[in-house]
């Protein structure tokens, strides 16, 4: 019972990670190398503004993590990505490279690198059959991973925004003339993107640790995005299931220090076998 | 004479910086009226349409001289959306439906709330899209296509609709009905169309004006009833000069007439 809970849990954090690539790289054709870094620095600004409010409650620090998405998202997109429309693709992709490193200096300089873990201070309470234990915080890593898929599923598919940003994502200029504001349907899945990449890294910060190294979620994230098909939210899920298993079973069967090198791993498969990932559309591999 | 809703000024549209597109076109479209844009390919018709309809920033576009007006508001380089929301609204060429959304859906994202233009009446202008309601867009036919694109637009409640080659691609009987269908709709509803096309025929029999162009320029222009008879735009644009003598192999190989430039 134990690995399957903690391969549940490791999937909500990846899964989270790579929804928010695939978002991206629908909405705009830009793969962000920065996830992991956003993921990161939203855990921190959701530790930190628990302190300042004393820990009493969860809605300060909730509230912060949300606020530091809408404000980097927009920023994100409307000073720098907007402006790299039509240019060739790996300019945006550096672009994102570049922000990865400035969000890691930013840790280093704000919060020290310091080593901290998430203590939303409920102590850890269900014993399952088979031994294993769940905090509530694992319970609601689950919870709040399945509401923001079933969020997204319900919003892509009965809203009219969601609708929008559909047909955004195939033609941007046809969606224009049909009166929709692209840039703000772009900065809202830049929005998306981090909010689900903030979530990710409290929910990381409050199992394992913050610090510059767990950045290296992001790349898991990216791998899981990758393997299930750069372009399905679905194979998003698939993908932090597979990346997920493989990790853990690395870590329990081989050696621990093999588990960061696990994605790349696999990502050297599923490129070779299938380049177009799990659940991908196979035309798509042509505008990469 | 009635109300100017569109009139263009000396329009001058350079692409990338470097390749003018239009040079110098002036055209005016009345409330009310449907306004014929013809001439062959490579005439500047679409960017002269594009110009008016707006340039997203990524297509580096740029109105480099003239003037647009829109009711009594100078538009020139204002962004496609805000062009949408002002009710001008465009069925491009190409590209004119999201293929990966239900027919449901591409309608639904075009719809602007309000306005006396109801989905009802759309699907009661184009009965056969509510038998694909469910289907995606990308698996239409060309003329179903055409249909949905043209529902979308009027759901945008438009005050000005331009079209940009409605006959594109699609059978003469289906260009007919469309063109009629068109005419009744812009009658009903009171909508100011401006069509772009190549088929001058099938333009002109709907239309109250028309212009002709020629490399970036407006050549001819004029009532459509007037156009039709013109000796020289039957003979460039529409197919057929007037006489019907007998030619020797010599003068049908080349124009009777030098073109000139009357813009």
């Amino acid at each position: 019972m134990e690995f399957a809970a903690t391969i549940v849990i490791l999937t909500c954090t990846y899964a989270l990670l790579a929804a928010g690539t695939v978002i991206l790289y629908k909405a705009g054709r830009v793969v962000n190398f920065a996830h992991g870094e956003l993921a990161i620095v939203g855990g921190y600004v959701f530790y930190s503004a628990g302190l300042m409010s004393g820990g009493t409650s969860l809605w300060f620090p909730v509230a912060g993590a949300v606020v530091f998405s809408i404000i980097m998202g927009m920023f994100i997109y409307m000073a720098m990505m907007r402006r790299l429309v039509g240019e060739p693709f790996y300019v945006a992709i550096l672009v994102t490279v570049g922000i990865g490193i400035v969000l890691k200096s930013a840790i280093l300089v704000i919060w020290r690198a310091e080593r901290l873990t998430i203590d939303v201070g409920v102590t850890p309470a269900i014993r399952m059959a088979g031994g294993a234990t769940l905090s509530y915080m694992d319970i609601a890593s689950v919870v709040l991973t399945v509401a923001f898929f079933a969020g997204l599923y319900l919003f892509f598919r009965f809203t009219r925004l969601g609708v929008q940003f559909r047909g955004t994502a195939e033609n941007a200029l046809l969606a224009s003339q049909r009166g929709v504001d692209v840039n703000f349907v772009l900065s809202l899945a830049w929005v998306i993107a981090i909010l689900a990449a903030s979530l990710s890294g409290v929910l990381y910060g409050g199992r394992a640790f913050l610090s510059t190294e767990s950045v290296t979620i992001g790349l898991a994230g990216l791998t899981a995005a990758l393997v299930g098909g750069l372009d399905s939210l679905r194979g998003a899920v698939a993908g932090a299931f597979i990346v997920a298993c493989a990790q853990y079973l690395t870590v329990r069967l081989v050696d621990p220090v093999l588990s960061e090198a696990v994605p790349f791993l696999l990502l050297v498969i599923v490129m070779s076998i299938r380049p177009w990932g799990l659940f991908g559309t196979q035309e798509e591999l042509d505008r990469v | 004479m009635t109300d100017i809703l569109l009139q263009v000024r000396q329009l001058e549209v350079v692409y990338h910086r470097v390749a003018t597109a239009v040079q110098g076109v002036s055209l005016e479209v009345p409330k009310g009226s449907i306004v014929a844009l013809v001439g062959t390919n490579g005439a500047g018709k679409t960017t002269t349409l594009r110009a008016i309809s707006g340039f997203l920033p990524s297509e580096d576009a740029e109105i480099t001289d003239g003037d647009i007006t829109y009711g009594d508001r100078r538009i020139n380089g204002q962004l496609p959306h805000q062009m949408a929301r002002a009710g001008v609204i465009l069925v491009p060429e190409r590209d004119k439906v999201f293929g990966t959304l239900s027919v449901e859906d591409n309608l639904e994202f075009a719809a602007r709330g309000g306005g006396e233009i109801t989905l009802e009446r759309v699907l009661g202008y184009f009965p056969l899209l509510t038998q694909r309601k469910s289907q995606l867009a990308g698996y239409l036919s060309g003329g179903e296509k055409q249909m949905l694109a043209i529902g979308m637009a009027l759901l945008c409640r438009p005050t000005l609709l331009l079209i940009d080659e409605l006959s594109l691609g699609l059978a003469p009987i289906v260009i007919k009905d469309l063109m009629a269908l068109l005419h009744r709709i812009s009658k009903e509803l009171g909508l100011t169309v401006l069509l772009v096309e190549q088929n001058a025929n099938a333009a002109l029999a709907i239309a109250d004006f028309g212009y002709v162009m020629e490399g970036g320029r407006v050549v001819f222009y004029g009532k459509a009833s007037e156009l039709i008879s013109h000796p020289d735009v039957r003979e460039f644009y529409l197919g057929g000069a007037a006489q019907s003598e007998t030619k020797s192999y010599r003068d049908i190989k080349q124009y009777r007439r030098k073109r000139r430039w009357w813009g």
